[in-house]
């Protein structure tokens, strides 16, 4: 799996979202959040951009890649 | 049973406990005969590790986790097939085994099955919640 660093909490908390929240937005479980936020799971393109578009911000912004 | 093991176990978890049945295949029939094929119950315990699965709605990740562990589960019977494989040459060149019981047979192929049925789930539980 590529590396990158995943700033998804820092976006979420912005917003006053709970992990359980966000997950319920995009459609995912909410160890997927978890995952995601520590880096742990590459996400498909589609779940990048619900994420994107629920936590109001770039997908750049939000995941990094090496 | 405790109070705190029903709440832990979900309804389809319980199917697991059938895994107990696994034990008749230490046992014999009435003719005096083993009766191995009861090993294949064992299998059942793999629902201990993918019960919780059926509360929630599967997502992207669980799809992967799925498709990651079949194909573990593909290597261990392509092991097993090279296992085999590897059986039917020696035979013939150094072994010379000619007569290979059919309770033979039925013990090796419930364990297999009741194995890569409990490994698939247990990898699934792996590659969702572990790794």
């Amino acid at each position: 799996m590529a590396a990158f660093k995943c700033n998804l909490r820092r976006y979420r908390q912005l917003l006053n979202l709970t992990q359980e929240e966000l997950a319920q937005k995009v459609n995912v479980r909410r160890e997927t959040i978890q995952r995601l936020e520590a880096g742990k799971y590459n996400p498909s393109l589609k779940l990048a951009i619900d994420i994107s578009r629920a936590v109001q911000a770039p997908i750049e912004a939000i995941f990094i890649f090496d | 049973m405790g109070r705190r093991l029903r709440e832990a176990l979900s309804r389809a978890e319980w199917y697991g406990l059938l895994g107990f049945l696994g034990l008749l295949g230490f046992t014999k029939s009435y003719s005096g005969e083993p009766q191995y094929v009861f090993f294949s119950f064992f299998s059942f315990f793999s629902w201990f590790f993918v019960g919780y699965m059926q509360r929630e709605t599967p997502d992207e990740r669980l799809v992967q986790s799925h498709q990651r562990a079949d194909s573990s589960t593909l290597k261990f019977f392509s092991l097993v097939l090279a296992a085999l494989f590897a059986f039917v040459i020696l035979n013939d060149n150094a072994l010379h085994i000619r007569y290979v019981s059919m309770k033979a047979v039925e013990l090796i192929v419930s364990c297999v099955f009741a194995f890569s049925v409990f490994l698939r789930s247990f990898l699934v539980y792996y590659y969702d919640r572990v790794e």
